[in-house]
């Protein structure tokens, strides 16, 4: 049995290997510039756009996250999750217009053209850095301990192997990205339906599951069980916020084939990653009737030991490569968004290349190249370094992207100076998390009300000065 | 048959090697753990089949299920079949009893897989690397292939340029790129060649056609001036107009006439030394009431003492002065022109800058070529036949142009005597 299970485990992580290898070998192209690189020459159909966007929506983290949390806190993990991020999703068709008026390669690039100041890039696209880095680090992380479990091999060796994944998906751009994205989705959806059946099949109707928590452990169904509710509240709109401004997904509007495209969609991501919810909500719950994590164990550790303790090995090993395929899809999309943010926005490389000068933007390529391999590095050191506080600043790196892109989103204040603003939110929501220890989904709030306020103010007196 | 690509080759080179090389080495890691052990067994099972008539059958069950895990104790009366490669050992307890033990080999192969899981692991991971690795050289060596046939195409396209050498390239590939290069600088260089060449040929038929047609046009219009002077003693006021344009004309056409004749047969050139600062001041002269029209001024920056170079005066007269009036065409009111000479080892260099808007982009390769002109009403001879005189003079003319003006610099050779006073001077 252990034999089998090994066996199955191997079989799963070498097919996924390949699949993936040979996918993304398939988008390395002979010739290239920036805008295909970044953009994937904003050409992309409704199939791989909806398979690219609902794979980076599922990171490693919602799916072992919000399957762990399920299972031990029950419905509050709706309320701080998922609730947040499907609320997040509403406010992504107001922007597509905006984003896609402009011929930019970024969201940092955007800003500034949107509101007339490059030092906005500049916050925006180091922030961005820093945020991404971090959150790959939890992929990381996430990764290396499923694969630590799948291969039997140390965490550190396992979070080299998934360096290498997400090394060579990103290398060849926007165009490798995508392809493994729908390999990724695949998978996750695979593996996802599979668990959820498996468990129905042990465990019961969701009725019948429903029932008998009501009966068990009654306090699992209510919406606020375990956390204040003041807590999943900001949870939830930080979640929210943080989906409406993320650049993963703004760049995947911006370079899908058209607007039309882009509503397409945006129409159709609530039905795929609904479903995986659904799955995963059904997997979460249905497993506490069949098994309990002993306290205290991680999240990964636990979502691996849920897998191999209530399903059988196929469906575990499925569901373990849904994690990996989670955990890939969204590190490499944002690794390739720190390296622009790095070599486009922050003028790490040249920045007005003529059309007609393919070597010149093979070197900046080039250059963007080693910006994916240094910021995975630092990544891939920071994931094997005991930093207790990592998974929180996680959190802080998606707030500090809600507060970059928010507001000149959705709720602009007129053109008026923006970086004075931005700047003081940005360092009132540090010296919140960092000096007062308040938690970054509280802090978000008062910075991104005097981001609001200032900006406010100043675009009135720049109006009444002009007039 | 579309023949396959280096890239599709290498990463197949590579990955048949890396799988062959991962099957050879863990199934030797597997062939020699699974010998080691089974031997093992057999001295274990050998010292068991001796010491077994001193242990007890119940012992012997205990013992057997413990430490020999890949046999199973059979009754001896019961009929075996057996494959050849297992074992059977047949053992007697103290009690009497008289057992079979059966070896299971693939029991024994599960536990060796399972005990050196880390070799399949590992087996799994080198396989993922070697595959990763093979893409990324089939990528880095077919690259520059690419590049280099997207290089050809372009100058298929006439669209030259050189590729840049990559430090971390294979040294053929370098090679190929050098090769490449010199294979391109030496094309643009046949190209100017040819080009030369070609414009040569060109003049030369055009000077004669020229030549030949002003000759025949340069009679009937001597013979018009003639009969207008006549006609213009005895016509009537009220066609003096008439005449006055005819007359204008008459006069157009005969400075034309004078520039193809110029341009086609430059002249009897007798060379001497020309001072440059007479040439100036002639020039000046000449050129001083288009100048005030436009009020415009003139400035010279001569060399001193001023050279004087080997020519034919009337002919550098004409060259300076089409430049001279060139630049005060392109000047805008109040202008500055201004008129130079510096020396350049043998030779001297006479330059002339407007304040103009520049060479249009249209013309500038073809600036020196006669008809060629940036303005409507410019025969587009004068740059032709300054460009033709410094020719025949040995020396060259070239142009800058920017949107603050543009400068003439025309190369001529120093006279030979100031050139040996001058080096009798320094020394």
């Amino acid at each position: 049995m252990r034999l089998t299970l090994l066996l199955y485990q191997l079989s799963a992580f070498l097919l996924y290997a390949l699949f993936l290898i040979f996918l993304a070998a398939q988008a390395f192209p002979w010739t290239e510039d920036r805008y295909s690189f970044y953009l994937d020459r904003r050409k992309i159909g409704l199939w791989p756009s909806l398979a690219t966007f609902c794979a980076t929506w599922m990171s490693a983290a919602s799916i072992t996250g919000f399957t762990f949390w399920l299972s031990f806190g029950g419905y509050a993990a709706f309320t701080g999750s998922v609730y947040g991020w499907l609320l997040g999703l509403i406010f992504l068709p107001f922007a597509v217009r905006k984003l896609r008026s402009l011929r930019v390669l970024s969201l940092p690039e955007w800003l500034s053209q949107t509101y007339g100041d490059e030092r906005l890039r500049k916050v925006a696209a180091i922030t961005l850095v820093m945020a991404y880095t971090l959150y790959i680090v939890i992929q990381f992380r996430a990764f290396g301990t499923i694969v630590a479990h799948l291969l039997s091999i140390r965490i550190t060796l396992a979070s080299v192997v998934v360096y290498l994944f997400v090394l060579y998906t990103t290398f060849g751009g926007l165009p490798s990205v995508v392809r493994s994205d729908s390999l990724n989705l695949a998978i996750i959806l695979g593996g996802v339906t599979l668990g959820a059946f498996w468990v129905l099949g042990s465990a019961g109707s969701p009725l019948h599951i429903h029932r008998e928590l009501l009966r068990s452990s009654p306090e699992l169904l209510s919406p606020f069980s375990g956390e204040p509710p003041l807590y999943l509240f900001a949870m939830l709109f930080t979640w929210a916020f943080g989906v409406a401004s993320n650049p993963q997904y703004a760049i995947r509007i911006i370079s899908a084939k058209s607007s039309r495209t882009a509503w397409k969609m945006l129409a159709l991501a609530p039905f795929v990653v609904g479903w995986i919810y659904l799955c995963l909500t059904l997997f979460g719950l249905g497993s506490t009737l069949l098994f309990s994590a002993p306290p205290g164990v991680d999240t990964e550790t636990g979502y691996v030991m849920l897998c191999t303790s209530v399903l059988p090995p196929l469906p575990a090993m499925l569901m373990l490569v849904a994690a990996l395929a989670a955990a890939i899809s969204t590190a490499n999309s944002q690794l390739l968004l720190a390296a622009c943010a790095l070599c486009y926005d922050l003028g790490l490389g040249e920045r007005n290349i003529p059309r007609d000068e393919p070597f010149r933007e093979d070197r900046f390529l080039f250059r963007n190249r080693l910006m994916v391999a240094l910021i995975a590095t630092v990544a891939l050191a920071l994931s094997l370094l005991p930093l207790p506080g990592i998974l929180a600043l996680g959190r802080y790196s998606w707030a500090v992207v809600t507060l970059c892109f928010l507001l000149p989103l959705y709720f602009p204040c007129g053109r008026g100076e923006l970086f004075l603003p931005l700047l003081g939110a940005l360092g009132l929501h540090t010296f919140l998390v960092f000096f007062t220890a308040l938690s970054p989904e509280y802090a978000l709030f008062p910075a991104l009300a005097l981001e609001w306020i200032t900006w406010k103010i100043l675009a009135r007196r720049e109006a009444l000065h002009a007039a | 048959m579309r023949p396959r690509s280096i890239s599709f080759r290498i990463k197949m080179a590579v990955a048949s090697l890396a799988l062959l090389l991962i099957l050879l080495l863990t199934s030797t890691v597997f062939y020699g753990e699974y010998r080691w052990t089974l031997e093992n067994e057999v001295r274990r099972m050998k010292a068991l089949g001796e010491a077994s008539s001193q242990i007890s059958e119940e012992s012997l069950r205990t013992l057997l299920r413990r430490s020999f895990p890949f046999w199973d104790l059979h009754p001896s009366g019961e009929p075996l079949e057996l494959p050849e490669e297992v074992l059977a050992v047949p053992l007697a307890t103290r009690n009497g009893t008289l057992l079979t033990l059966r070896f299971h080999p693939s029991r024994m192969k599960g536990e060796i897989l399972f005990q050196q899981r880390h070799v399949l692991v590992m087996s799994v991971i080198g396989l993922v690397l070697a595959m990763e690795v093979a893409i990324f050289t089939a990528y880095t060596l077919a690259r520059p292939l690419h590049q280099l046939a997207r290089a050809c195409e372009r100058i298929a396209k006439r669209k030259w340029h050189v590729l840049p050498l990559a430090p971390g390239a294979p040294r053929e590939i370098l090679l190929l790129q050098k090769a490449f290069n010199t294979m391109v600088e030496e094309l643009q260089h046949w190209q100017q060649v040819q080009h030369q060449v070609f414009r040569m040929e060109r003049l030369a038929a055009l000077g004669q056609m020229v030549a030949g047609v002003s000759h025949e046009i340069r009679n009937p219009l001597a013979s018009m001036r003639v009969h207008l002077d006549l006609l213009g003693e005895s016509a009537s006021t009220e066609n003096g107009p008439s005449l006055k344009i005819l007359d204008t004309e008459l006069d157009r056409l005969n400075t034309l006439v004078a520039q193809l004749l110029t341009f086609a047969r430059p002249g009897e050139s007798v060379h001497g030394p020309v001072a440059l600062e007479e040439l100036f001041t002639w020039c000046g002269n000449i050129a001083s009431v288009r100048l005030r029209k436009k009020r415009l001024r003139m400035v010279r920056e001569l060399v001193s003492p001023s050279p004087r170079v080997l020519g034919s005066m009337p002919q550098l007269q004409q060259l300076l002065l089409n430049l001279v009036l060139n630049a005060i065409q392109a000047s805008p009111p109040e202008g500055t022109i201004t008129l130079g000479s510096s020396l350049e080892e043998k030779n001297c260099v006479l330059s002339v800058r407007d304040q103009g808007p520049g060479v249009p982009h249209h013309i500038a390769p073809r600036l020196f070529d006669p008809f060629v002109s940036g303005h409507k009403e410019g025969t587009g001879l004068g740059l032709s036949i300054a460009a033709r005189i410094a020719d025949l003079h040995g020396g060259s003319i070239s142009w800058e142009s920017s949107a603050e003006g543009t400068l003439f610099r025309v190369v001529l050779p120093i006279c030979r005597e100031d050139m040996t006073s001058e080096k009798e001077t320094s020394s």
